[in-house]
């Protein structure tokens, strides 16, 4: 997270300079930094954080059921497994198992679909549900669950790779524009003596910003948009 | 103009008001232009105007095919995922009706619907007219063969074989599906590649207009 703060705060000033060098105006400088840092602040922060909320989220579960799944195998009791699978929670999940202690084992993993609000979650219980009544080998009745499972964990780490490559080659491309526009205002300096002052550049210069702007909000958008069932618009809070 | 209020009434929209979009986009749009003839007096102006309105429209009237596609891969989407649920269910002796009864809470308003009216033609017609039915709603050819398999399996009965065979089935679909997902995901990150050019594009915008500028300049002085 101190990445993405970093970024925040980086991201507007770096602009906010560029903006200054090619125009030569703090009008137009210091307007865009109020938008850039409106924008990180409000709109980048919050997709960010969403994000990775719900991949840390998944983590968690996949792990959580794994461990479930296999000590349940193992030992063949629900109490062992969910202590097993329980062994080393973070502070949200630590929080979320101290308010539900005085519940028995099942009704705990009940409770918890309303934490891991995933389509896997719900179906792990229901195979743990049907284990309780009908019996049988664990392994063999969740082979599909975890199979799911895992499928969506690799959809994710894939995903977050692919991420990283295209971010690095993006990061590249939008320099190199910067970049232009800079050389091209100190390179050509006495060309644009007569013209930086005219009401026309310092606007064109202020929607070429604005044009940056929306490409970094396009891009944050794919970035930040993850395809993982059970956390859709229709899906219960 | 059918078939558009068709697509229109199939994405849920609203006719009336989408129309009323387009022609206030329109009326926007050569307002502009009749005003900057009147300002700058050039007859020049309202022609791209004119240009900028029926182009305009037309992006406006083709984006309802865009939609139409995305929303019926959103529902091939979603039928995949749920029948990855069902497999699970199928796997541990649920029986079919009762999978497709308990996967609803899993699924958006549209597919709860046309798996009410599944189980409901389940009720009414014992032969595989419902199932094909259900798989009309989906362009994808490979999910009438997955329901058929689903069919045999209440036909046939609930037995290793059949689980197998819809296994079999449902495995290389999900498996495509799963790579169509990541392709897609691919081809999006790939076309944020043309923003930057754009904006290499708008420095050159801003070079001309200042060559513009400087020459108008020169020519008043001469």
């Amino acid at each position: 997270m101190q990445l993405v703060i970093l970024v925040e705060l980086l991201v507007p000033m770096v602009v906010a300079i560029i903006a200054y060098l090619s125009t030569d105006n703090f009008i137009v400088a210091g307007a865009v930094l109020l938008i850039y840092l409106a924008y990180f602040i409000i709109i980048f922060h919050r997709k960010v954080k969403s994000t990775s909320a719900i991949k840390k989220k998944y983590h968690q579960c996949y792990s959580f059921i794994n461990n479930f799944i296999i000590s349940l195998s193992v030992k063949n009791s629900l109490q062992g497994a969910y202590e097993n699978a329980t062994l080393h929670p973070d502070e949200d999940f630590e929080l979320e198992l101290r308010g539900i202690k005085h519940l028995d084992i099942l009704e705990q993993l009940e409770y918890l679909k309303k934490y891991y609000t995933f389509h896997t979650y719900e179906l792990f219980y229901d195979v743990i549900d049907l284990f309780v009544e009908q019996g049988g080998d664990i392994l063999e009745m969740s082979r599909y669950l975890i199979k799911e499972a895992r499928s969506n964990e690799e959809y994710i780490n894939q995903c977050q790779e692919m991420n990283k490559r295209k971010i690095v080659e993006l990061i590249s491309l939008w320099a190199f524009t910067l970049a232009i526009l800079v050389f091209v205002r100190y390179g050509l300096s006495q060309f644009f003596e007569p013209i930086k002052n005219q009401l026309f550049y310092p606007i064109m210069v202020g929607a070429f910003f604005l044009f940056v702007l929306v490409g970094i909000h396009i891009m944050v958008t794919y970035f930040t948009g993850l395809e993982i069932k059970g956390y859709r618009k229709y899906e219960k809070d | 103009m059918k078939k558009i209020k068709a697509t229109i009434e199939e994405l849920g929209l609203n006719y009336k008001k989408e129309m009323l979009m387009l022609i206030l986009i329109v009326v926007a749009i050569l307002s502009v232009g009749v005003l900057a003839m009147l300002l700058l007096d050039s007859f020049i102006y309202p022609i791209i105007a004119t240009g900028a309105a029926l182009f305009a429209g037309y992006m406006w009237i083709s984006r309802y095919n865009t939609m139409k596609v995305k929303l019926e891969q959103e529902h091939e989407d979603e039928l995949i995922g749920l029948v990855n649920y069902l497999e699970i269910l199928l796997s541990n002796h649920v029986n079919v009706y009762n999978s497709f009864q308990q996967i609803c809470k899993y699924c958006s308003p549209w597919m709860k619907f046309q798996i009410e009216l599944l189980l409901k033609g389940i009720d009414e017609d014992k032969t595989v007219q419902p199932f094909i039915d259900f798989s009309e709603n989906f362009k994808n050819n490979h999910i009438e063969n997955l329901m058929i398999s689903i069919y045999q399996m209440i036909d046939g009965g609930e037995n290793k074989e059949s689980l197998l065979q819809f296994d079999l089935l449902f495995d290389s679909l999900s498996k495509s599906h799963q790579d169509t997902i990541i392709a897609r995901k691919q081809r999006k990150l790939e076309s944020l590649n043309t923003y930057p050019l754009i904006g290499s594009g708008f420095i050159v915008v801003i070079l001309v207009a200042g060559i513009m500028f400087i020459i108008e300049d020169l020519i008043s002085v001469i």
